[in-house]
């Protein structure tokens, strides 16, 4: 028998099992009447099916034996038991299928009262307070889990690969933590249907109090109430606790697994000579501009710092068209183009330079309005030298009309 | 002193990191405090200019790439295959790669970058083939901002080395993408 199945059948054919078990109270069930109550509740089954799994999940034979529905019900928490022991049921499932046990109860235990049925009544106060105390063990063993779990994870035992050592923690965290906060947390399922049981108690005591009954009676619901409150606020402080003691651990296990995940991925590519898919997948890019000879030039950074606001064109010189003689002539005259580090050399050698932009376009004559706001970007942003601003003035370089502020260069 | 007192002291400075590429980041001390201080300052002053701030989460800062004009892609590649390597090692040695590579330092020498041979060979595509190579390349993540190389010898990985654990932590296989397209 796989528990698991097991649990998950009980509990959609719960409806059923009932009525089955209350038809069998009054002497053995006949075939007629199993096949007619079984189309009944699941007509959309195909009924031999459904039976052979009533068999092989042994509640034919309980009912044929002549058990009661509460031996089925020991055997569910056995099963539950058994499952959180061996840590294959997450607390939430077990929870799931004992708030399902704690709605039917409640239920039974308004109709015990409204029978005046005292012997039910007595079972059912017995077995919600036996269910109460079982969820709060249950709940103890898990927080139990979660710390030697984190215990454990923080013994660092290199030797141990990585994917395993976090293994766990990344289990019991999809397992434990993830469907508990789903039903523990506000928008979840836990606090409602806790809220209808507990009321349904409350009607109880009430109407056993209009009728008169028994001050004992009324006690054995009140404790068995209280019972039901203190068992939820354990499980939500316990679970708070648990998920607050894992959370850290989680956070870098799954992370840690992420990126081991992502380097394995982007090896594999390469040794692929993938490398065109590493690019989409896995590339940084930062910043980047394109170098002249010297510094880029930047136009708006000069515009804030030396005051260069009306950089205007020049009317556009009429094309010349060289003949051969010229352009070889021209070619000769080419230079190599100026470094930072040349420019840089030659600032200083002239220092203190009185104003940097006539100095600059009478010093650099051929070069272009861009190299000569360059050369000024430079001078502004060298940490070695010293710019302060004067008054403004209007600049002509071969090419254009600049209105700015006069820098005079010094020595830091 | 009172701060309403002061002024922002390092534009040059910032402008002239931030245009090189460089990641800012809280292991570069007194730049870094600069800049928090004023960080709207700048922040107004540099969008002014035309440039884009990356947000900082993470405690990273540096100028968003023109997004026409791709990055250095071939110096990109490097800094990819030389990290992976690294955090693949670490979690082969049982170690967690995020952790390791913010709180520890690693001597040049032992880089498990040529020493091992499944390694040396993927590092050979990209040609870094001698340890002057790997020292190149080391030296050009300095310049980034990714990390500070004492002497030549030693290294040690400044926070801003977290956008590559972001990167490697978002890897989605294109094979995998493609198929999610097709369906």
């Amino acid at each position: 028998m796989q528990p698991r199945g097991y649990l998950n059948f009980i509990a959609k054919k719960w409806n059923l099992i009932t009525e089955l078990f209350e038809i069998n109270k009054d002497g053995p069930i006949d075939q007629a009447t199993l096949f007619q109550t079984i189309r009944f509740y699941h007509p959309e089954m195909d009924t031999p099916s459904l039976i052979k799994n009533l068999l092989s999940y042994d509640v034919i034979s309980r009912l044929f034996s002549n058990q009661t529905l509460y031996t089925l019900g020991d055997l569910t928490e056995q099963i539950v038991e058994h499952l959180l022991n061996e840590q294959q049921l997450g607390l939430s499932e077990s929870i799931i299928v004992h708030m399902e046990q704690f709605d039917k109860l409640s239920v039974n235990l308004l109709k015990a009262v409204k029978n005046r049925d005292s012997d039910l009544l007595f079972r059912v106060i017995k077995k919600i307070n036996r269910q109460t105390q079982t969820i709060k063990r249950q709940t103890l063993h898990n927080y139990k889990a979660i710390q030697n779990i984190v215990a454990e994870s923080k013994k660092r035992d290199i030797t141990i690969p990585l994917k395993q050592r976090y293994a766990d923690i990344i289990d019991a965290w999809d397992q434990y933590i993830s469907p508990m906060g789903e039903m523990i947390d506000p928008w979840g399922a836990f606090d409602p249907n806790t809220d209808k049981v507990i009321n349904r108690l409350e009607k109880a005591v009430n109407t056993l109090e209009k009728l008169g009954a028994l001050r004992s009676e009324r006690e054995n619901i009140h404790v068995a109430k209280q019972m039901l409150i203190d068992m939820r606020v354990l499980i939500i402080n316990n679970f708070k606790i648990s998920r607050e003691l894992l959370q850290p651990l989680y956070e870098i296990a799954r992370l840690n697994s992420k990126v081991t995940r992502g380097t394995s991925i982007v090896l594999e590519y390469v040794r692929k000579n993938k490398f065109k898919d590493i690019e989409s997948m896995a590339t940084i890019n930062w910043f980047s501009k394109k170098l002249s000879p010297l510094l880029s030039h930047d136009i708006g950074l000069l515009k804030y710092y030396a005051g260069y606001k009306n950089i205007k064109n020049n009317p556009a010189p009429p094309i010349l068209v060289l003949s051969e003689q010229d352009k070889e002539k021209t070619s000769k005259e080419l230079k190599p183009p100026l470094d930072r580090y040349a420019v840089l050399k030659e600032i200083r050698s002239d220092l203190p330079i009185g104003d940097a932009m006539q100095w600059a376009i009478k010093k650099y004559p051929d070069f272009s309005t861009g190299k000569i706001l360059d050369i000024i970007l430079l001078m502004m942003t060298e940490k070695t030298l010293n710019v302060q601003k004067h008054h403004m003035q209007h600049y002509q370089t071969k090419t254009h009309l600049i209105n700015g502020s006069s820098l005079k260069v010094e020595n830091n | 002193m009172n701060k309403n007192n002061m002024q922002p002291r390092f534009t040059k400075e910032l402008f002239h990191h931030f245009s090189m590429g460089y990641h800012l980041c809280m292991d570069d001390g007194e730049l870094y405090n600069e800049f928090i201080n004023y960080e709207t300052h700048y922040r107004e002053l540099f969008n002014s200019l035309g440039y884009q701030l990356s947000k900082g989460s993470s405690g990273v800062y540096y100028f968003e790439p023109d997004k026409e004009k791709p990055g250095i892609n071939i110096v990109s590649k490097k800094f990819t295959i030389f990290m992976a390597i690294l955090y693949d090692h670490l979690a082969d040695q049982g170690k967690d790669p995020v952790s390791m590579i913010m709180e520890e330092r690693f001597v040049v020498k032992e880089l498990p970058h040529l020493r091992i041979d499944q390694y040396k060979k993927i590092l050979e595509k990209v040609n870094i083939i001698e340890e002057s190579d790997v020292l190149r390349t080391l030296m050009q993540f300095e310049k980034y901002g990714f990390l500070e190389l004492k002497d030549n010898f030693l290294i040690m990985f400044k926070k801003s080395v977290s956008r590559f654990t972001t990167l490697f932590s978002e890897v989605v296989e294109p094979t995998k993408t493609k198929s999610i397209e097709e369906e």
